[in-house]
């Protein structure tokens, strides 16, 4: 997505904006600064991003979304802290802070990154002259900063391979599953909007995979969990996999990310050894009774120990804690894929399996829990294609 | 003239009556009178209860200030509106050359 000219980012639709109910506001209401036709002046104590931090310009009018956004993961990143802290000690937190500051920071949102503007990690600037927008426009704000992974996933940007078919076919937007409720985070106690006799108190999602699942593909699909669909396949493995590995394809892995400040400009800058695509089954790292799927696609991250190295020695002295092949949920998923095929297309086929021979060496240890010790054996009395299989 | 011994009598029963009856009338029926259509409200009985039972109504107040006759210009939105003036008054962009990073980010 090319970036936008400096004029572009903050030009505003006279014509329009006045006519909304933002528009009534007036500009210094939010932005601060001061009425006057030299730039300067007016530019006085401005705020350029007023709907950062909370409260912030939203939460006069928007209270209930402005105040629980701040627990959401958008906000908080938490989800990059949980890892962090997992492979980590609290001496070394310090230095992490510093390098997240640096390198990863840029990808928090604040309220105006989706609703008026692009997020900062793409440079920034006004969507459409100052409009808000409900649903903020998919490729300039979700896949602006989810981009090299799952928007290209889902678009169909991966060479050879399609995209999503609720894209394709569907013409879903990413808020037509990830809800606003979803987006804009949960207040510490759920009472505190849902007031049920019980109390239930759930702390805000420190990972993007934690608490409840959400969004499910059963909640559209609701056949496939009742069996009224007539795919035997659903039956005999809806337990014990995830949609994905049977109706997600080839998606993208990365390897040896680090990270340093370059001398000669002074810029952040990252290195990755390689980005490549794979498809490969593992056992599932977060199984539990919201997840309890026994084997899930896996991506492998291109975390490594010494990925932070220029901010310090050994900052991640507890990096074997956790996985380097994570828990995965590929957007492109497909009615009919190779593992759909057949049985044996998985069955027997190591290939499509994470076993201790795709791992380095130096990741065996982390990777434990998630290897597939011995793929399933060939199913032998099968002569035909999966029964209940429908043609598209 | 036998026939017309009693006729005093019949008028003035008659007038006790009218005067019963109007005097029974609660003040919900007089206010449900007052809402009704016009005949109703033209009628001098109905008038009298209005003014009776009159029920307080809200009356817009006038403003206390004029309103203004001319809109200040909003200087933010002159100058943001203009294209030709936010290029020409841009900070100089600074140079930051190619990226240094390598790989997909």
């Amino acid at each position: 997505m090319a970036p936008l000219e400096p004029w572009e980012k903050v030009l505003v639709n006279a014509e329009k904006f006045p006519q909304t109910v933002h528009g009534h506001i007036p500009c210094t209401n939010c932005h601060a600064g001061v009425q006057s036709s030299e730039k300067e002046t007016a530019h006085t104590g401005l705020i350029a991003r007023p709907s950062e931090g909370n409260p912030n310009a939203c939460s006069d009018c928007h209270p209930n979304v402005a105040s629980v956004y701040a627990n959401s993961l958008h906000a908080t990143q938490q989800g990059y802290w949980t890892v962090l802290e997992a492979r980590s000690t609290p001496e070394n937190h310090p230095a992490l802070e510093e390098m997240f500051g640096n390198h990863c920071a840029r990808c928090h949102s604040s309220c105006g990154d989706c609703h008026v503007g692009q997020p900062a990690s793409v440079g920034g600037g006004l969507f459409d002259g100052h409009l808000f927008t409900r649903t903020p426009p998919m490729t300039r704000s979700c896949t602006a900063c989810h981009g090299s992974r799952v928007g290209n996933e889902y678009l169909g940007k991966n060479e050879g391979y399609p995209g999503d078919v609720h894209f394709r076919e569907g013409r879903m937007n990413c808020v037509n599953c990830h809800t606003n409720h979803e987006l804009h985070g949960q207040p510490a106690e759920c009472s505190q909007c849902h007031t049920s006799p019980q109390e239930i108190v759930l702390a805000p999602a420190n990972h993007r995979y934690a608490g409840f699942q959400s969004p499910t593909c059963e909640s559209c699909h609701p056949n496939v969990t009742l069996h009224t669909d007539n795919i035997e396949m659903h039956i005999v493995h809806g337990a014990d996999l995830s949609c994905q590995v049977c109706h997600s394809i080839t998606y993208t892995s990365c390897d040896g990310c680090h990270v340093a400040i370059s001398e000669k400009s002074g810029n952040p800058f990252f290195e990755t050894e390689g980005t490549y695509f794979t498809f490969l089954i593992g056992r599932n790292p977060l199984r539990s009774f919201t997840r309890p799927y026994k084997y899930v696609p896996l991506r492998h991250i291109p975390a490594i120990s010494d990925s932070y190295a220029f901010y310090g020695e050994n900052l991640l002295p507890n990096f074997n804690v956790l996985p380097t092949w994570a828990y995965a949920t590929p957007h492109n998923i497909q009615r009919k894929t190779p593992q759909t095929e057949s049985c044996n297309a998985c069955h027997g086929n190591s290939a499509l399996f994470l076993t201790a021979d795709k791992v380095r060496p130096e990741e065996l240890e982390a990777n434990m829990p998630v290897i597939v010790p011995a793929v399933p054996a060939p199913i032998p009395t099968e002569t035909s294609p999966i029964e209940g299989a429908t043609s598209p | 003239m036998r026939s017309l011994r009693g006729l005093p009598l019949f008028i003035v029963s008659a007038t006790l009556l009218v005067v019963l009856l109007t005097s029974c009338q609660t003040a919900a029926s007089l206010n449900a009178m007052n809402g009704q259509a016009l005949h109703a409200q033209n009628s001098p009985t109905t008038v009298a209860q209005e003014k009776v039972s009159q029920v307080e109504t809200p009356v817009a107040e006038s403003p206390a200030e004029e309103l203004p006759t001319e809109i200040k210009p909003d200087e933010c939105l002159r100058c943001h509106s203009n294209q030709q003036r936010l290029i020409d008054t841009a900070k100089p962009e600074k140079e930051t050359g190619e990226s240094e990073s390598k790989g997909v980010g």
